[in-house]
């Protein structure tokens, strides 16, 4: 014959406090070292923040790319260190406020733009390597030659600016480091500046 | 159900539950040894204290109640439909989900005093349930009817064998 017994149900709460505490360990050990490693890059740049743009830069007739460049450089002038960061982010913004100014005067740079393109690809992805100054150099180069080439086609009167662009690029020598060449790294970036600031006025 | 008895309905207890590896009989159909339909399991009727099922409460199938051939003893309303089955009184089939009575027979059914579903249960009442399913049963807890701990420790509410 039948017999059915019963019992005290388990309480339910244990059960979510586990699955709660299995949820914060994975966040924990799949994302939360995803998060710390970007604030730690964020740190370690001394780059100022470029949403900040100066004055000069906001009164001037040009378009959001070069016053963003011109923008960095300017508030980077007294960072006397030229990390990794540094770099990447002001061959950034230059290729993309030469190529916002040569679509402003209709000027084709596609070409050359490619291989300026390469050569930061290669400063970008491979920090380390002692031919850095070399990619470092060529991208100058080239990109000095674009500017030489909007300003002849649209500027005649920024000649001398656009020269000094030139010289301070062919200044840049790849068989030196770059760290031991700095100045003259800025000096390229501050040039090219001064010649994009003198083209929007 | 009366608290003094320590009667509840499980229904009522929300922090019992049928036991691991028992079935939960309610909603399983019931028939006699004949395999006559009774009616269903509508719930299950526990001694808390001892932790098991001592009756079965059984919604009686309509076709059993407007049975003409079955004897009429009691006067019921509409709906007085149900009666309390001691499990003794019972054995499970699981794999057919089914509950077969072996105690009682179908007419017997037919000749007890059910009650409205959800009404108080008293020991007279029990007393007198377990009179019509065991007519032969002169046991002194049946007619002692005030011995508490006595009463559901007879065959008709624990496994034989």
């Amino acid at each position: 014959m039948a017999e059915i017994k019963i019992e005290k149900k388990k309480p339910v709460w244990p059960w979510i406090v586990a699955a709660l505490v299995i949820a914060a360990l994975v966040y924990f050990i799949f994302f939360w070292d995803k998060n710390d490693e970007q604030e730690v890059i964020q740190e370690t740049t001394d780059v100022t923040n470029t949403d900040t743009v100066s004055d000069e830069a906001q009164t001037m007739n040009g378009n959001g790319e070069v016053a963003a460049y011109i923008a960095f450089i300017e508030n980077n002038r007294n960072n006397m260190g030229l990390d990794h960061e540094f770099t990447n982010e002001a061959f950034t913004k230059l290729i993309a406020a030469t190529e916002a100014k040569a679509a402003d005067v209709n000027y084709d740079i596609t070409r050359d733009m490619t291989q300026v393109k390469e050569y930061a690809d290669k400063i970008t992805n491979d920090p380390y390597e002692t031919t850095h100054a070399n990619s470092i150099g060529k991208a100058a180069t080239t990109l000095a030659g674009i500017l030489q080439g909007i300003q002849q086609n649209s500027y005649p009167d920024l000649s001398a600016d656009a020269g000094e662009v030139m010289s301070a690029a062919n200044s840049i020598d790849p068989s030196k480091l770059t760290l031991d060449q700095k100045d003259t790294v800025k000096s390229f970036f501050d040039e090219a500046s001064d010649l994009l600031n003198n083209m929007n006025k | 159900m009366d608290d003094l008895r320590k009667l509840y309905r499980l229904d009522e207890l929300s922090d019992y539950k049928v036991a691991s590896h028992y079935p939960d009989i309610r909603g399983w159909k019931i028939t006699d040894a004949n395999n006559l339909v009774i009616g269903t399991v509508d719930d299950l009727i526990v001694n808390k204290a001892e932790e098991r099922v001592v009756y079965l409460d059984l919604e009686v199938d309509k076709k059993l109640i407007d049975d003409r051939d079955t004897p009429v003893i009691e006067i019921h309303n509409d709906d007085e439909n149900h009666l309390l089955l001691p499990i003794g009184a019972v054995s499970i089939d699981e794999s057919n989900k089914s509950v077969i009575c072996n105690d009682v027979s179908y007419a017997t059914f037919g000749r007890a005093k059910r009650f409205r579903k959800g009404e108080n249960i008293n020991r007279e009442y029990e007393t007198a349930l377990l009179r019509t399913y065991y007519p032969n049963d002169d046991s002194d807890t049946l007619r002692n009817k005030n011995q508490d701990d006595d009463f559901y420790r007879r065959s008709h509410f624990e496994r034989r064998g």
